[in-house]
């Protein structure tokens, strides 16, 4: 059984090469507004149906209410605004129902807006709601803090359909819902990473597995922090796991290029939508899910799936796994009887100083050839 | 794409000024008929959108058509996720 999408529409805005030419044909009539790389992701992945059901920018009645509720105005559950922030002079030259060129940094058309609504908000409510947190050294607030002080809202249709880089490894969720039907999956976990593959983390895909039919490894592709893993390293690592590691048939990887805005619990929710809209069934929510430094608890992800009506996704809530060397295995503090003495967690300071050395990371906490293959690829950091 | 005229549509004077005031100020329709078009084309589109969705929750490709279906399948064999 595959899963509705989120709010029951899968959403299309994609425009036929016909009418994307149509629209490049008068693109100078319009008046444009440059987005940097970080939106354009959000433009493709609405009309893409990754965040389905927006259709567009959030117009205020759905923003405040997402901001106040995480909830759209129609009531279904969103937790993070997606907004087009611009200057107040530019707001000011626009009309309702007015097409606008959303252009990228190169100056070429990557969709059309169509104009429903111009508002203003208020930096440190959303701050506050979204991020649980005013402090500007948290980079999701911060990045609501440098925002332009208007936001305009409205339907968008994209022009610019490419999905470089890793075009091969980008499917819709079109594509990923009929995959997992030609496969005859009909359960499906979805698993969020951005990074390489190490014990700790394969457990939690193995649990996943073992109660559904296909894993669904779907990283986050795009903006890192100095110290991430590499795109490509985290791609050619997972691909080893998919092709040598997980049985043949059931395991699928597939990019996700979003911008992680580290709102801990909400994004939580926002990610498990997503896969839900992509056809997963499952979603694994680990410790600390898309937090940053101290702001969440470690189980916040997971504890904030209790407080909504149900998403019509399963939650998978799965602990902090670490190697146990009397164990001999993988396991959690719910399986595990031994002390922190006897267990090996998967410290990603050691990872990245061991793999930047050229050493091979101890088997019990990265498979040996996954350290192989990383320190061969070279330049597997940001 | 090919028009066909299939039926006068009567406007009140009223409906019809603010369509052309629309029209008037709108880079993208040269005359109330195309906008009136565009207009009708989008509830149909929408209502088929919810039609599909509602009637059929689990169907696995939404609203995309046979059509689009083939091509989706002919991209994941393409790309090595289909035989």
């Amino acid at each position: 059984m595959s899963l509705p999408p989120h709010g029951n529409v899968l959403v299309n805005r994609v425009l036929t090469e016909q009418d994307a030419q149509r629209w490049r044909a008068k693109i100078n009539t319009l008046q444009q507004i440059v987005i940097n790389e970080e939106l354009v992701k959000d433009v493709k992945n609405i009309a893409r149906g990754v965040y389905s059901p927006l259709t567009g920018f959030m117009g205020q009645a759905d923003f405040e209410r997402v901001v106040q509720e995480m909830k759209l105005a129609d009531g279904t559950v969103w937790p993070i605004p997606f907004v087009l922030d611009v200057e107040k002079s530019t707001a000011n030259n626009i009309t309702i129902g007015e097409p606008v060129a959303l252009m990228n940094e190169a100056k070429e058309p990557v969709a059309i807006l169509t104009v429903r609504d111009k508002y203003m908000f208020t930096a440190s409510t959303v701050a506050e709601h979204v991020f649980a947190t005013n402090d500007s050294a948290h980079p999701g607030v911060a990045m609501i803090y440098a925002m332009k002080p208007c936001l305009l809202g409205g339907e968008i249709e994209l022009i610019d359909n490419t999905k470089e880089p890793f075009n091969d490894m980008n499917l819709d969720p079109q594509e990923t819902r009929l995959l997992f039907k030609a496969k005859g999956w009909h359960t499906v976990v979805g698993f969020q990473t951005r990074n390489a593959p190490h014990r700790a983390h394969e457990y939690l895909q193995r649990i996943g597995l073992e109660v559904t039919d296909g894993l669904f490894i779907n990283p986050v592709i795009g903006k890192k922090k100095t110290g991430d893993f590499t795109d490509e390293a985290i791609l050619k690592s997972y691909q080893y796991m998919v092709t040598k590691v997980f049985p043949r048939n059931r395991a699928v990887l597939s990019i996700l290029p979003l911008q992680m805005r580290y709102a801990g619990p909400r994004e939580a929710v926002l990610h498990a939508i997503i896969r839900k809209n992509f056809g997963c069934t499952h979603f694994i929510v680990g410790r600390d899910h898309a937090g940053v430094g101290k702001y969440y608890g470690t189980y916040a992800g997971q504890e904030i799936f209790d407080t909504l009506p149900d998403l019509g996704i399963t939650i998978l809530k799965l602990e902090n796994s670490f190697f146990c060397k009397q164990c001999e295995t993988v396991a959690t503090a719910k399986t595990c009887a031994h002390n922190d003495e006897q267990r090996t967690g998967p410290s990603g300071t050691l990872i990245r100083k061991m793999l930047q050395a050229g050493e091979t990371v101890p088997p019990e906490i990265m498979r040996p050839e996954i350290s192989k293959l990383l320190i061969e690829h070279g330049n597997i950091f940001v | 794409m090919k028009r066909r005229l299939m039926a006068q549509l009567q406007l009140n004077d009223k409906l019809y000024a603010q369509l052309e005031n629309i029209v008037k100020d709108s880079k993208e329709f040269n005359d109330v008929a195309s906008y009136v078009s565009y207009i009708l084309e989008q509830v149909v589109q929408k209502k088929l959108q919810q039609g599909a969705t509602t009637k059929t929750p689990t169907d696995t490709t939404g609203n995309y058509s046979k059509a689009d279906e083939d091509k989706i399948r002919e991209r994941l064999k393409n790309l090595g996720y289909l035989d």
